[in-house]
């Protein structure tokens, strides 16, 4: 068992969740170094770094997932540890691997804790083990109509056909009769073929309507394993999500008792060590089923750390040091409502495809209860090579009711100029008398947002906005603002670089 | 004095500035005045408010504004010249459109049409993945695919030709 202080380290990663990792560090004593490409040269977290690397090109693969390169800086930089953050190589075993080898240590889980629970397949079949309900489905791919429909006369339609290959909302198709079966299956291994290479499909029970809920589990290299609550994240586009609260307003002291005693056993069985979260959905009917696990720290980890008080950063580099949990289940307490919200560089003129260009204009809310996770800072670009989050907006109340008037308030107070962003519909989000109520699923938006109404000024705002027009007319600012894309209409998910 | 007609989200105002640069909306006098903060930002205290104000320009008469949440589109005609600029830029712009450009730098995932094919408006051409996402570009009009200027899986910069259209009526 490793047991080694950790004084420097390096992290593999950019913007907010970078500078959201040194701040933790600095805070402990440990030295950090920065690794940054092209684009990054000027970005907050380079500078806020004790040392910064140059990587590689803007490109993530020049960069960011270039993993010989940035193992090369670690061994320049004489660093103990590397932290990965989430997305890029967080959940990449071969790169554990290499880590490890050159005597440094991965902050995260090991290797073999990545292949097995990161897999979905075999992530399915722990739960399973462990007596923790999936969805009802196949455990091996199926090939034909037959074999399908033998499968559907016991768990019934509707159901899901899945690429094994796919993710991120890809390769996924809803059948809900006899009659739809056999041209969906052929399509969906058409599909799949073409966008993965893998035909392999899976079915599943589809369950229409669900809510996303997921477990923060802590566990040390002792076998100590603690879960802080769960988050609610049922709020999304383009299957990611977009706010985040706990604790759920839909799971009672039992249902979320089950739920995390459940995920707790995935990561035993698993022999799971570092922070993790356990996904589960949630029914209609209030069943819930293991969805999948990631390996890493998450993009929503502020709304845990607000209820409980824990850094979780500070407790990952903790357990890679190889020291025990400092409490146990019965020490942690989680206290009042947290929610999250991500700002996203999106275009709300035009079906919210990222947008780029320059923050030219940035003024935060500040405040009790609200804390702001961000990597960027009025003046900088915003790129297109990378994820268009801009910051994370976090608040906490003693209530749910408090929280959302304070996550209301900072989200009117907040204004973000120069770089189209989805400020407008977070806040219509939280101030939408269903979700007010809890009463949402993960087809929230779809169900309810119409880009057409959602969005109506007053007619003082008009005329306010006329008479800048007016003055912008009358005094002549010729300066040539570049054409905007019209001709967008649809973004998803892409394959490569997805993450929660 | 310098008098406009502007349209925002359908409803007409006329915005008129005298010699000493007092504002008045439909004739009547209001209490304004206009900072710049930025380029494109201005601070606008108008009667008892005080907004911040983002002014994207599209052209000479189209505009983009974002005040607090609220965005809206707004077209400003000049009252004596009549039009500013007609919507005949428009039309010019649209049959230009028929060179396809990449909106912003990325990496072509997928092409979609092949060399003569026959497309329409909102026919998918060619998937550009770019932040994290995968984005069909669009036909805006109906002809003919006439050349096809990247190849697959290439990486292009914003504004690169893509491919050309050539336009049927």
């Amino acid at each position: 068992m490793k047991n080694k202080n950790i004084q420097k380290i390096l992290i593999a990663n950019r913007g907010e969740i970078a500078v959201r990792i040194i701040k933790t560090c600095r805070e402990m004593g440990i030295k950090t170094v920065a690794i940054y490409s092209d684009v990054d040269k000027n970005a907050t977290f380079a500078r806020y770094a004790d040392e910064a690397f140059y990587v590689g090109s803007a490109s993530a693969k020049e960069s960011y997932l270039h993993q010989e390169k940035i193992i090369e800086i670690s061994k320049k930089a004489k660093v103990d540890a590397i932290h990965p953050g989430y997305g890029f190589l967080s959940e990449n075993p071969s790169f554990v691997r290499e880590v490890e080898k050159n005597h440094i240590i991965f902050i995260g889980p090991g290797e073999e804790s990545i292949q097995k629970l990161g897999n979905k397949i075999i992530a399915r079949k722990i739960a399973k083990s462990a007596g923790v309900p999936i969805v009802p489905g196949t455990m091996e791919p199926i090939n034909s109509v037959d074999r399908a429909q033998s499968i559907i006369a016991s768990i019934g339609y509707p159901v899901l056909l899945k690429a094994a290959g796919g993710g991120g909302g890809k390769g996924m198709r809803v059948i809900n009769s006899d009659s739809e079966l056999a041209s969906g299956l052929r399509t969906c291994q058409n599909e799949a073929l073409l966008a993965f290479g893998d035909d392999r499909i899976f079915i599943e029970k589809y369950i229409s309507n669900p809510r996303h809920i997921e477990v923060q589990i802590l566990a040390d290299q002792h076998g100590n394993i603690v879960h802080l609550g769960e988050r609610e994240c049922s709020i999304q586009r383009r299957h990611q999500k977009i706010v985040e609260e706990s604790p759920s307003i839909a799971i009672n002291q039992k249902l979320r008792d089950d739920i995390t005693e459940a995920a707790v056993e995935v990561v035993k069985r698993g022999n799971y060590t570092n922070a993790g979260t356990v996904e589960f959905i949630l029914d209609t009917d209030n069943n819930f089923y293991f969805l999948e696990m990631n390996t890493r720290l998450q993009v929503e980890h502020p709304v845990t750390e607000m209820r409980s008080g824990i850094d979780l950063v500070r407790q990952q580099i903790l357990i890679a040091e190889g020291k025990e949990l400092p409490f146990s289940q019965k020490d942690i307490s989680l206290h009042g409502h947290a929610i999250e919200a991500r700002i996203c560089a999106e275009d709300p003129l035009n079906n919210f495809f990222p947008s780029t260009g320059t923050l030219r204009f940035i003024n935060s809310p500040r405040g009790m209860g609200l804390r702001e996770d961000t990597g960027v800072e009025q003046g900088d670009q915003i790129t297109p090579y990378y994820d268009p989050m801009i910051s994370k907006l976090i608040a906490w109340g003693a209530t749910r009711d408090e929280c959302l008037g304070k996550m209301s308030l900072a989200l009117k107070m907040y204004q973000i100029y120069g770089v189209r962003n989805n400020l407008p519909l977070c806040s219509w989000i939280i101030d939408h008398p269903k979700f007010r109520e809890g009463v949402y699923h993960t087809h929230f938006l779809q169900e309810y947002f119409s880009s057409e109404e959602f969005n109506i000024p007053g007619k003082e705002l008009l005329k306010a906005g006329a008479a800048v027009v007016g003055h912008i007319v009358t005094t002549g600012s010729k300066k040539r603002i570049g054409s905007r894309p019209t001709f967008f209409s649809q973004w998803r998910n892409s394959k490569s670089e997805y993450y929660r | 004095m310098k008098e406009f007609t502007v349209t925002v989200d359908g409803i007409q105002f006329t915005i008129e500035f005298d010699s000493d640069r007092k504002l008045f909306i439909d004739k009547k006098p209001i209490e304004a005045t206009i900072k710049k903060i930025d380029e494109e930002i201005f601070q606008l205290t108008f009667e008892q408010k005080i907004y911040n104000i983002w002014i994207e320009r599209i052209d000479e008469t189209h505009y983009n504004t974002w005040i607090d949440h609220h965005i809206f589109k707004i077209n400003v005609e000049d009252k004596r010249n009549g039009i500013l600029k007609s919507d005949s830029n428009i039309s010019a712009a649209t049959v230009k459109s028929s060179v396809v450009r990449a909106p912003m730098p990325g990496l072509i995932s997928k092409i979609e049409v092949n060399i003569g094919d026959i497309v329409s408006p909102g026919t998918g051409l060619i998937v550009l993945e770019a932040m994290k996402m995968e984005n069909e570009i669009h036909s805006t009009l109906h002809g003919k695919i006439k050349s096809i200027e990247i190849k697959n899986h290439v990486t292009v910069e914003k504004d690169q030709i893509l491919l050309v259209i050539e336009p049927t009526n």
